[in-house]
């Protein structure tokens, strides 16, 4: 504790933080009287694939759909992820306003949209070119484990709210759906390092044809550092990884085939009870035809196989195999989606030190049907009306309606409401889950877990005004039931896991990018969360709702991006996180600052500071046998060099 | 603890809404500039000058200027001319001439023909000259145009008729005929 107010309180450390952005933001302000200049100037100086790869109309087939979607959709460029100089998914997953992000320690992280945030976050569904990566062990994400090759990226698509209907259950508070190019788009070779002081990472690709279509290959390695402690002792949590895979794409828009896959293998330091060690493959296959008349269709099918071996909780071995279909015919004034699918997964645990899973091996599987129609009631408003049924093998069908409604009150101005109705449904941690390893049981699965039921509603507003400036607002009400608690058996001691906590969440969340001249441009986030869960009558939980997870109030973030001159360019991102109530974890603000040169059409050059005045924090608890980590101020030096 | 961060975080927050209150004030003097389409376009035509080998004669000395001529879309003019200012390509200096319909080619180099004016005319009256005729009509290819754009995916590609570019005797780099959009590889070889 000393160490940490040895260097200036974090009241001190804050708002020096603050006041050094609000500088550099008026230096940036101060900038543009002068500047105005053009900016084909720069863009004389890009390859030609990267010429070839900005996109011009200022949305996208796809993205234009998401414009006018009914829903609080943020979306990642390409770009932003480049200029954020981010080595790992959930580091370029800041990027968008509308999620939580809090780093655990090297590789751990807790991800959430609308609270309910923990390394176990279960209310999200996360999606990699179609590939759901939440695994049934616990429906969260193990960050350290699902990785993409940055540079390929396209966009990320976060939705925050319920996806449940297009997405299917776990979508309760958010989709987050990872889109990588094409491969006709990374034609070229790119080898990328960054070399940190907390961190190494290269990566390396190659692109080229294939018959009639393109294919690219890739590889990647990232090593983190141990994190330190508030002691600066250092936690055995450093982490490697590895990873390569491919992507082959033939035909186009109007008759195309996918083949995609990845392998990888991740390990930390070695730990008083060994390494935890994790690795896997998947591979996917997609079909897509668009029809004469304009109706399309789209067959997925992918595979994924997931190995963890963590001494201390469990090991884990699980097979996923999914098949979807999805049809898409446009009527008079409609537009109809249909589709449907279905998912087995097999999982065998073996027991850990502290936890295991009873039964150890289990399938489980899940099937679903769905509809959705866009009707056009007049020039102006557009309703969505969804359902989808989804099976899964521990609660049977849940119902899953959306009703959407969109009234474009101007070209350029559009405000919108839903309802929808979402369910996380069980996964084995609910049912299955047992610590320690050995009887007697403190915790036990509980066998009449059902599904956590979310009804959620939201209003919101968007606009567009120019290509210089957009925003967008959405306010949102949850109100859970049947959410997970622990409840003490009637004999023989310890817990049961129960439904029976229930409450609300109500928040807004904002957001608006604005490009002063072509050479400044800002983007502000923010996030307003309040949460209030109580136990149902009959409900004894001893932690009370602290288990729902650890949520700020507040959150907001700033960007801006600073053309200096042709090929230089300067990169601020400021956030700041309200105190998590519990465990309590302090509010902090960061400031990360980067600059990027140019230097050819083939090589880019940056120097990067994250956390540019140290202020050291944690950001969230860690599991067990853990310390809180602290992050400080981190410097990078990265290379980018194409062929 | 808990008191000091809130208000460090409400400080925070108030600076932050000042500041983007007078990011508002400064939007209305965002400058207007030309779509990005045209200016990724005019970047392109720019760097297609580097890729293209012209027979001899073409220039009159090794450091006669490189001539670009625009027709039918002023703006690409004005986005070509930022683009190729106060550059040189191969010790050559670059100039940008706005076209009119009927205004003789003869030092053009770079040929672009916009939406703005009749494509097959101006088709016509480039010949078969050694000039880089760079397009962005459908089926431009089949009438003389040696490269043609083409927005795929809200992105600018261009498609290279190799033959087009053989009959004005021009040698276009591989490199260029990597990125083509129409171009297989067998073709490429």
């Amino acid at each position: 504790m000393d160490v940490r107010f040895g260097q200036g309180s974090p009241w001190q450390r804050t708002v020096g933080a603050w006041r050094g952005l609000a500088f550099a933001a008026g230096l940036l302000l101060g900038g543009t009287a002068a500047a105005g200049g053009p900016q084909t100037e720069n863009l004389a100086d890009l390859s030609l694939e990267q010429l070839g790869d900005i996109e011009v109309t200022s949305v996208s087939r796809r993205s234009e759909r998401l414009l006018d979607a009914a829903a609080s959709i943020y979306v990642i460029t390409a770009d932003d992820i480049r200029r954020s100089g981010a080595a790992t998914l959930p580091e370029a997953l800041r990027l968008a306003p509308n999620l939580q992000i809090a780093r655990v320690n090297a590789a751990s992280y807790a991800i959430s949209a609308r609270g309910f945030n923990n390394s176990l976050g279960n209310k999200l569904l996360v999606l990699i070119d179609g590939r759901t990566v939440y695994t049934p062990l616990f429906s969260g994400v193990f960050w350290d484990s699902q990785e993409v090759m940055l540079q390929d990226v396209e966009r990320i698509e976060v939705i925050s709210g319920p996806g449940a209907t297009l997405w299917g259950a776990n979508a309760v508070n958010g989709v987050i759906n990872v889109i990588t190019r094409p491969a006709s788009a990374t034609r070229d070779g790119l080898l990328a390092a960054t070399v940190a002081t907390d961190q190494r990472a290269a990566a390396l690709r190659q692109g080229g044809s294939l018959g009639s279509g393109s294919y690219r290959v890739y590889a990647r390695r990232v090593r983190i550092d141990n994190t330190w402690d508030a002691r600066h002792v250092a936690q055995t949590d450093a982490w490697d990884s590895r990873q390569a895979g491919f992507r082959a794409d033939w035909g186009d828009a109007e008759r195309g085939f996918t083949l995609q896959g990845d392998s990888y293998r991740g390990e930390s330091e070695r730990r008083a009870f060994g390494p935890t060690e994790v690795s896997g493959s998947n591979l996917t296959a997609r079909w897509n035809r668009r029809l004469d008349g304009g109706a399309s269709w789209r067959v997925q099918a992918w595979f994924d196989r997931t190995e963890r071996d963590d001494p201390v909780l469990f090991h884990d071995r699980m097979d996923v195999a999914d098949l979807e279909f999805q049809h898409s015919v446009p009527l008079p004034a409609h537009t109809l989606v249909w589709g449907g699918g279905y998912r087995e997964a097999r999982d065998r645990v073996e027991k850990g030190l502290l936890a295991t899973f009873i039964p150890s091996r289990r399938t489980l599987r899940w099937s679903n049907l769905f509809v959705q129609d866009d009707v056009r009631l007049s020039d102006s408003v557009q309703a969505t009306v969804g359902l989808k049924l989804d099976r899964n093998s521990y609660t049977g069908v849940e119902v899953l309606p959306t009703l959407r409604v969109a009234w474009k009150a101007a070209p350029d101005h559009m405000i919108w409401a839903a309802a929808s109705r979402a369910v996380r449904a069980p996964s084995r941690i609910d049912k299955e889950f047992f610590f320690p390893a050995a009887p007697p049981f403190l915790i036990r699965g509980g066998p009449d877990f059902v599904s956590e039921v979310a009804n959620v509603f939201e209003l919101g507003f968007r606009g567009e005004a120019s290509d210089a400036f957009s925003w967008s607002v959405t306010a949102f009400h949850h109100r859970f039931d049947n959410l997970r608690s622990g409840q003490p058996a009637t004999s023989g001691g310890g817990f049961f896991v129960v439904n029976l906590t229930e409450g609300t969440t109500t928040g807004v969340e904002a957001w608006a990018t604005l490009r002063l001249s072509e050479r400044l441009r800002v983007a502000a986030g923010l996030v307003e969360l309040h949460k209030s869960l109580r136990q149902k009558p009959g409900g004894r939980d001893p932690e009370g709702t602290t288990d729902l997870g650890n949520d700020p109030r507040h959150q907001a973030q700033l960007r801006a991006t600073l053309l200096l001159a042709p090929r230089h360019e300067l990169d601020f991102s400021a956030r700041a996180v309200s105190r998590l109530p519990s465990p309590a974890i302090p509010g902090y603000a960061v400031l990360d600052a980067g600059y990027r040169w140019q230097a050819s059409s083939r090589l880019d050059v940056a120097v990067r500071v994250r956390n540019l005045f140290d202020a050291r924090h944690p950001e969230f608890e860690p599991g067990t046998l853990s310390q809180l980590s602290e992050f400080g101020r981190e410097g990078s030096l990265d290379l980018e060099w194409r062929w | 603890m808990a008191l000091v961060s809130r208000a460090a975080f409400r400080s925070g927050l108030s600076l932050l809404l000042g500041l983007l209150l007078s990011l508002g004030a400064a939007a209305s003097r965002a400058d207007a500039e030309a779509p990005l389409e045209k200016r990724v376009k005019a970047a392109f035509l720019y760097k297609f000058a580097s890729y293209v080998g012209w027979p001899e004669g073409v220039f009159a000395a090794p450091d006669s200027p490189l001539v670009f001529g625009v027709l039918g879309d002023r703006s690409i003019a004005e986005e070509l001319d930022r683009a190729a200012g106060g550059r040189s390509i191969e010790a050559r200096p670059l100039r940008v001439k706005v076209l009119s319909d009927g205004d003789d080619f003869a030092d053009v180099n770079v040929l672009f023909v916009g939406t703005g004016t009749a494509l097959v005319e101006a088709l016509r009256a480039a010949d078969a000259r050694p000039m880089l005729v760079v397009t962005e009509a459908e089926s431009a290819l089949t009438k003389g145009s040696v490269i043609n754009f083409i927005v795929v995916d809200g992105r600018v590609r261009f498609e290279i008729s190799t033959t087009g570019a053989e009959q004005r005797g021009l040698k276009l780099s591989s490199r260029l005929l990597a990125v083509a959009y129409n171009l297989r590889p067998e073709e490429v070889r």
